[in-house]
């Protein structure tokens, strides 16, 4: 594990900051395909400013009863080096780099959801929703 | 990460509130109000003159003539106002909390939500809990019921630690009951409380209905004796509680006195330990020990020590100390230079009594904050209940863990304080809980739980000598600043 810390806010705040930073590092890759994955991927990335609204708002919103629990054991920066990685890795297909990159990101949302359940159901549940969105791109096994 | 900006740099000359008017103090003593992060002064507060406490105290009684007459569903509306204003500026009141009492911005936003839960409770209470009691027929003809009625001017004083919302357990009640308040604030941290009556302001309620002073125990002594005051509700010191409590006493005055704490947090060895630490964490260091219902006793019975103490000593190790508005710091400066002496006096008392310090945050250094009154986070080990840092308050940054064989003995440790603010346990059983629940004397009970905080819609416990009075804060306040009148009624 990383030695990442968070507060409630300091977290929020960094999730918004990957949202930015992962559609720039995608988008390029996103316009060079025209599968159907690429397509949703595109929507999906279209509505990043909807998400870091949604963030801001959660975070405005939630009531965080007098408690700054450190947040710890999460591993965003490497998450999102390893998704340089592969976005530079010239031996991967460009599908194959989009499919894996979507996994990546949904275990991120996975995880920051389960850290944030016991300080704030709603910010917990937003981040649930974004991995449910972003794995429904992906074609059914 | 960066810093979130200060609302401003300089609050000037803080002015005082009354009849529905803002005016600069006549007082000569103004007093240098400071960012504690920075040792920078950001405004300067006044200690009000005795005419001026009189003044506002006169102000408040010709109010609540007409006020106690004003509808109920109309003072309401002047909360549902309240809410509004407070909810619209609450971002700017807990950056303003974080810049001159010092605390993490998270933690100044829980307490204007928390603020801001107390108006919503009162509005609640208007609709509600107002209305009395009846029963028709208890004889032949003859009904009886009761009605709450207000009794006048009140005097309400705040603590340093949570300059905003500790004096609105009783402020939005006061109003929404009928009854006229005069606030004397902490002038430690009186900043957010400017920026809010300035909001309050707004609201347009009439004149003396709430009126605002500053100054230190001599305002409050002459406020408290004022014969048309009714009653007073203080949050502070055990110290300055008793005093209170003796003086409204033989003035034959309510009062209602929230005071200090020592606060016991047990944790068993079936305790989730990774749900656990981090919980500790935010309770022994948050707003850096300067709650009354902060943590400041760890007691780990029989093997839960080897599990929990080296996680939550590498856990404090690792705080982020800084300037609360930056929003990724956890550990923040003490209120006062002052206050920074005391911890650290404190420290050095634990040292000499023989306790081992695991960590020591005497000479913590903030590099971009050089002047500021920090003290990192510490904990004392092999500490013994009969030490001074074991019985009293430390209000501060300062973990003392005291080893306990079974629940009985770090119960029976617990219940030997002075205090019965709030105590915490840390267990997976609900046997366990329960009988911690039933047996430990505190007025508020954490059950994995680090901060027992009651919501604005339940009362703030306190025992012993944490809690002077009958009723408490926020919710039951309402009993405290009414009366009753039984009617027994009869018609021909």
């Amino acid at each position: 594990m990383g030695d990442e810390r968070y507060t409630f806010s300091s977290l929020l705040n960094k999730m918004m900051e990957v949202e930015r930073v992962l559609h720039d590092i995608i988008m390029p890759l996103v316009k060079q395909s025209d599968t159907e994955v690429s397509e949703k991927l595109l929507i999906f990335l279209d509505s990043t400013e909807k998400r870091v609204s949604d963030i801001q708002w959660v975070k405005d919103f939630v009531v965080v009863e007098m408690t700054l629990e450190p947040i710890t054991g999460l591993e965003i920066d490497s998450t999102l080096d390893n998704i340089r990685r592969i976005v530079e890795d010239n031996n991967l297909p460009l599908d194959n780099k989009l499919k894996e990159i979507i996994i990546i990101m949904a275990r991120l949302y996975e995880e920051v959801a389960e850290k944030l359940r016991y300080i704030s159901i709603e910010a917990s549940d937003l981040f649930s929703q974004f991995k449910a969105d972003l794995l429904s791109i992906l074609p059914k096994a | 990460m960066a810093v979130l900006p200060e609302v401003r740099k300089d609050y000037g000359k803080i002015p005082i509130y009354i009849d529905g008017k803002f005016k600069e103090s006549e007082t000569d003593t103004w007093v240098d109000v400071m960012n504690p992060a920075k040792d920078e002064v950001i405004a300067k507060v006044p200690f009000v003159t005795p005419e001026e406490v009189d003044e506002a105290v006169e102000a408040a009684v010709r109010a609540f003539d007409k006020w106690r007459n004003v509808p109920v569903t109309t003072r309401v509306q002047y909360l549902f106002r309240m809410k509004e204003v407070l909810e619209k500026h609450k971002e700017e009141l807990a950056r303003i909390i974080t810049q001159n009492h010092g605390k993490a911005i998270d933690d100044a936003r829980g307490e204007v939500r928390r603020m801001i839960e107390n108006v919503e409770t009162a509005i609640a209470i208007g609709y509600t809990l107002l209305k009395g009691e009846r029963l028709d027929q208890i004889a032949s003809g003859i009904d009886e019921y009761v009605v709450r009625e207000p009794l006048g001017a009140f005097a309400i004083i705040g603590p340093f630690n949570f300059p905003i919302m500790s004096p609105f357990w009783f402020i939005p009640h006061a109003i929404v009951v009928g009854d006229t308040v005069v606030v004397k604030p902490s002038e430690i941290t009186p900043v957010a409380f400017y920026w809010l009556n300035k909001l309050i302001h707004e609201i347009r309620l009439p004149p003396g209905v709430f009126n605002v002073i500053y100054g230190r125990a001599e305002a409050g002594e002459r406020l408290i004796s004022h014969r048309d005051i009714q009653g007073v509700a203080f949050v502070g010191s055990t110290s300055v509680a008793k005093k209170i409590y003796e003086l409204t006493g033989k003035l034959g005055k309510r009062s209602l006195l929230q005071a200090s704490a020592k606060n016991y947090a047990i944790v068993m060895p079936d305790a989730n330990i990774e749900r656990t630490i981090p919980n500790l964490i935010s309770s022994f260091y948050g707003n850096t020990g300067q709650r009354c219902l902060a943590n400041a006793v760890l007691v780990p019975v029989g093997d839960a020590y080897e599990k929990v103490v080296p996680k939550f000593v590498e856990m404090a190790s690792k705080l982020k100390i800084g300037y609360g508005l930056d929003e990724s710091v956890e550990l923040t400066p003490l209120v006062t230079k002052k206050a920074k002496e005391r911890v650290i006096s404190y420290i050095n008392k634990g040292v000499e009594e023989g306790a081992k310090l695991l960590l020591d945050g005497r000479t913590v250094k903030v590099e971009d904050y050089p002047n500021g009154y920090f003290v990192g986070p510490t904990v004392f080990d092999e500490v013994t209940p009969d030490m001074v840092i074991a019985k009293e308050e430390i209000f501060g940054p300062v973990a003392s863990i005291i080893r306990a064989d079974s629940l009985d003995e770090a119960i029976e440790m617990a219940n030997s304080t002075r205090y019965g603010n709030a105590s915490s346990i840390f267990t997976s059983s609900g046997k366990v809980a329960r009988e911690f629940r039933r047996r430990i004397i505190a007025g508020n009970v954490g059950i994995n739980v680090g901060i027992a905080a009651p919501m604005a819609f339940f009362p703030f416990g306190g025992m012993k000598e944490s809690f002077f009075g009958v009723v408490h804060g926020q919710v039951t306040a309402l009993e405290f600043l009414t009366d009753t009148k039984v009617v027994i009624e009869r018609w021909w």
